[in-house]
């Protein structure tokens, strides 16, 4: 596959899911992230559409988030490069294929988004291939997912981190005491003017020392 | 005319020589990594000994993803999650786990101190592929290519070639690059 001279198309519609269905389950502590898609009360899917900076403000998610509304939508095409530029296909949902659509956008508030309605949570790449399209629709720039996904990385490995740390917690411990703790410990620079752990993720050559040394601490 | 065919005999020679010297590079590599390979076989018979959650938790003290374990094992996390709690493993998943333990074991003696660190970076600057991503594409042979015995730089791009010869193409971004931002976190911006 050579580097995009228009968006890409997954090989499968299985590289695009981290989980979803009764897996994401498995991922209750995780993090909201972009691309989580959500049934809210109304019964309506959105997806969370902004980058996973600017959706908290510390631990804390901001008041209130952007998302796009889902709607029922055919299996997609078998090339993703030619037209639907104002969508991103989510397929196999719940059974059924849905589209995100970019032009039917909505503020919900944080409180409407607890993490157990999340009914799919997107892959690495499904994330990078999602901002991919974004990023087309609002700025006709296009990026290869594979350099999204090199700015994509450091906040992907901290929801993973974050994850594992909640998921190993003492069960006596309020999660988020265990999450403020973690943050912190992220946060932490071994010396002034130097990297923090949570920066040292985005870097290849050190993420894997920080996942070795945060299971160590955290005992995970 | 005799320093015409002097010139002509010893530059036959020379190209006979070439020619020997390039069979005997070629026989000499293939040797390597046929021993290299043979290594990581005994090496992974004696870590399929050690239990699935031993292993897993090898990995996971040596550094990797559970991420990167998932898409290495060719299954999804919650099914390494459940392995990680002690359920069900196939024979041919621990067998799969044991390689990739005892590639780090590999590595460990061949002086790379940091192996889950050494195979996250990418295989050359500015190629967007890790050596783990070969790894995952099963190509134990030519990430054991790029491991230097001497500490002599090691020739990446005939490893590349081999690897995916339109890499060139298809893992070099000409138009953007990353870097890091004032807020030290890292943003996109055309290549300069």
């Amino acid at each position: 596959v050579a580097l995009p001279l228009s968006l890409e198309t997954p090989t499968s519609s299985d590289d695009l899911y981290l989980a979803k269905g009764l897996d994401t389950q498995e991922f209750l502590s995780r993090s909201h992230f972009t691309g989580d898609i959500f049934c809210l009360d109304s019964g309506e899917l959105i997806a969370l559409i902004q980058h996973p900076c600017a959706m908290r403000k510390g631990t804390e998610l901001v008041k209130n988030l952007l998302t796009c509304r889902l709607k029922s939508f055919g299996p997609p095409p078998p090339d993703w490069s030619s037209g639907n530029f104002r969508r991103m296909f989510a397929p196999d949902i719940a059974e059924s294929n849905y589209s995100i659509e970019f032009d039917d956008i909505q503020i919900v508030g944080r409180e409407s988004l607890d993490r157990s309605s999340r009914v799919a949570i997107l892959s690495h790449y499904g994330v990078n291939l999602l901002l991919q399209r974004w990023i087309f629709h609002n700025s006709r720039v296009l990026i290869p997912t594979s350099t999204i996904s090199e700015q994509t990385v450091g906040p992907m490995e901290e929801a993973d981190l974050i994850w594992e740390v909640l998921t190993a917690r003492d069960p006596s411990t309020e999660e988020i005491d265990v999450e403020r703790t973690f943050d912190e410990w992220l946060g932490f620079r071994s010396n002034s003017g130097g990297q923090s752990r949570r920066e040292m993720l985005s870097d290849s050559q050190q993420r894997s020392s920080v996942r070795a040394a945060a299971r160590r601490e955290f005992q995970m | 005319m005799d320093r015409t065919r002097s010139s002509a005999v010893v530059l036959d020679r020379a190209e006979v020589l070439h020619r020997q010297v390039r069979d005997l590079h070629n026989d000499s590599a293939s040797i390597r990594r046929s021993v290299l390979l043979g290594d990581l076989e005994n090496r992974q018979q004696t870590a399929a000994a050690r239990s699935g959650i031993e292993l897993l938790s090898e990995l996971g003290s040596s550094g990797f993803s559970w991420r990167d374990v998932s898409r290495f094992s060719k299954v999804s996390i919650p099914a390494v999650q459940k392995w990680r709690r002690g359920e069900g493993m196939t024979g041919a998943n621990r067998l799969r786990l044991a390689r990739l333990v005892a590639f780090l074991d590999l590595l460990r003696d061949h002086f790379i101190s940091e192996p889950v660190s050494w195979l996250e970076m990418p295989v050359k600057d500015q190629v967007q592929l890790s050596r783990l991503q070969m790894l995952i594409n099963d190509r134990f042979d030519l990430v054991l290519e790029l491991v230097s015995d001497d500490g002599d730089p090691v020739a990446v791009e005939p490893i590349l070639d081999e690897y995916d010869s339109s890499w060139r193409e298809t893992l070099v971004d000409p138009a953007f690059e990353t870097f890091v931002a004032t807020d030290g976190s890292v943003a996109i911006r055309p290549r300069t």
